[in-house]
């Protein structure tokens, strides 16, 4: 099958899961599954799956803008994924990224062996590496920090190229 | 030795090359190694460095904002690493999110720290994703 296929069909089967019952997670953990939320690190589905289940928020609803995966060997696949995380009752979504390494099971599907979850927050607001927040914890500053309009445009998403303002450089 | 030390020294070294001299990365990848770049996939160390310096702008720099690290397989360790890139006239600097996953190797010796003279011998497959 597809590996582009195999990850998007798990990444739409793990946010789905996510979105309507965070317990329904832990068949798609095991014993040494890792996971780093934010900074913090959790090992085994039992651990992972009550942390995912205490996040301080009831509903929420994962968009996922992009997925990419390579193979990792022995049947492994590397997954990662970008999107917006909006919670009920909160007027901005969160950025987020992820990375998901599977393996493959006996029965011929997959489950995560590593589990890396981060949120995008401002680098002006939180310049500190030290700084990891919660989705659903108060944050001081949850507004843009730069005026949509002066965003820099994306990147092209035709990816042989990265468009920047064609500009004379002087050396 | 602790491996949030050594993904943390290999992030510095990674990306101080990065921004000095991008063909100087040439000995971090091997064959089979992969990169997807903005959804471009690229395979072995000849096609990636290429890739990386024909990109087009001569300076850069990238500023480290969260590293996490988890051990993965039989020796390999993986990194999640985001930052900004700011590229020499632009105004705003570039949000990226980078996932390496390195695999020890018997046959590219590399030292990631000039103090412990350890030896963590790597493959390279990138993920990596600029983001606004």
């Amino acid at each position: 099958m597809d590996p582009d296929a195999v990850a998007k069909a798990f990444v739409e089967h793990y946010y789905s899961t996510f979105d309507a019952n965070r317990a329904g997670l832990a068949n798609l953990y095991q014993e040494g599954s890792m996971l780093t939320f934010e900074g913090q690190k959790i090992q085994g589905s039992q651990n992972i799956v009550a942390k995912l289940t205490s996040l301080p928020f009831q509903q929420c609803k994962h968009n996922i803008t992009t997925v990419d995966c390579q193979p990792s060997g022995s049947g492994g696949m590397l997954v990662f994924v970008s999107g917006t995380l909006q919670l009920a009752g909160e007027q901005h979504a969160l950025k987020f990224s992820q990375m998901f390494h599977l393996m493959p099971t006996p029965q011929g599907s997959f489950y995560v062996l590593n589990d890396i979850f981060s949120l995008w927050l401002s680098e002006t607001d939180f310049p500190s590496m030290n700084h990891r927040f919660e989705p659903g914890q108060e944050l001081p500053l949850l507004k843009p920090s730069v005026a949509p309009a002066q965003c820099p445009p994306p990147l092209d998403p035709n990816p042989r190229s990265i468009h920047l303002v064609n500009k004379p450089t002087s050396k | 030795m602790d491996p949030d030390a050594v993904a943390k020294a290999f992030v510095e070294h990674y990306y101080s090359t990065f921004d000095a001299n991008r063909a100087g990365l040439a000995n971090l990848y091997q064959e089979g190694s992969m990169l997807t770049f903005e959804g471009q996939k690229i395979q072995g160390s000849q096609n990636i460095v290429a890739k990386l310096t024909s990109l087009p702008f001569q300076q850069c720099k990238h500023n480290i904002t969260t590293v996490d690290c988890q051990p993965s397989g039989s020796g390999g360790m993986l990194v999640f690493v985001s930052g900004t890139l700011q590229l020499a006239g632009e105004q705003h600097a570039l949000k990226f999110s980078q996932v390496i996953f390195s695999m020890a190797s018997a046959s590219f010796p590399f030292s990631i720290s000039r103090t412990s003279m350890f030896s963590y011998l790597i493959d390279l497959w990138l993920i990596y994703c600029c983001r606004c």
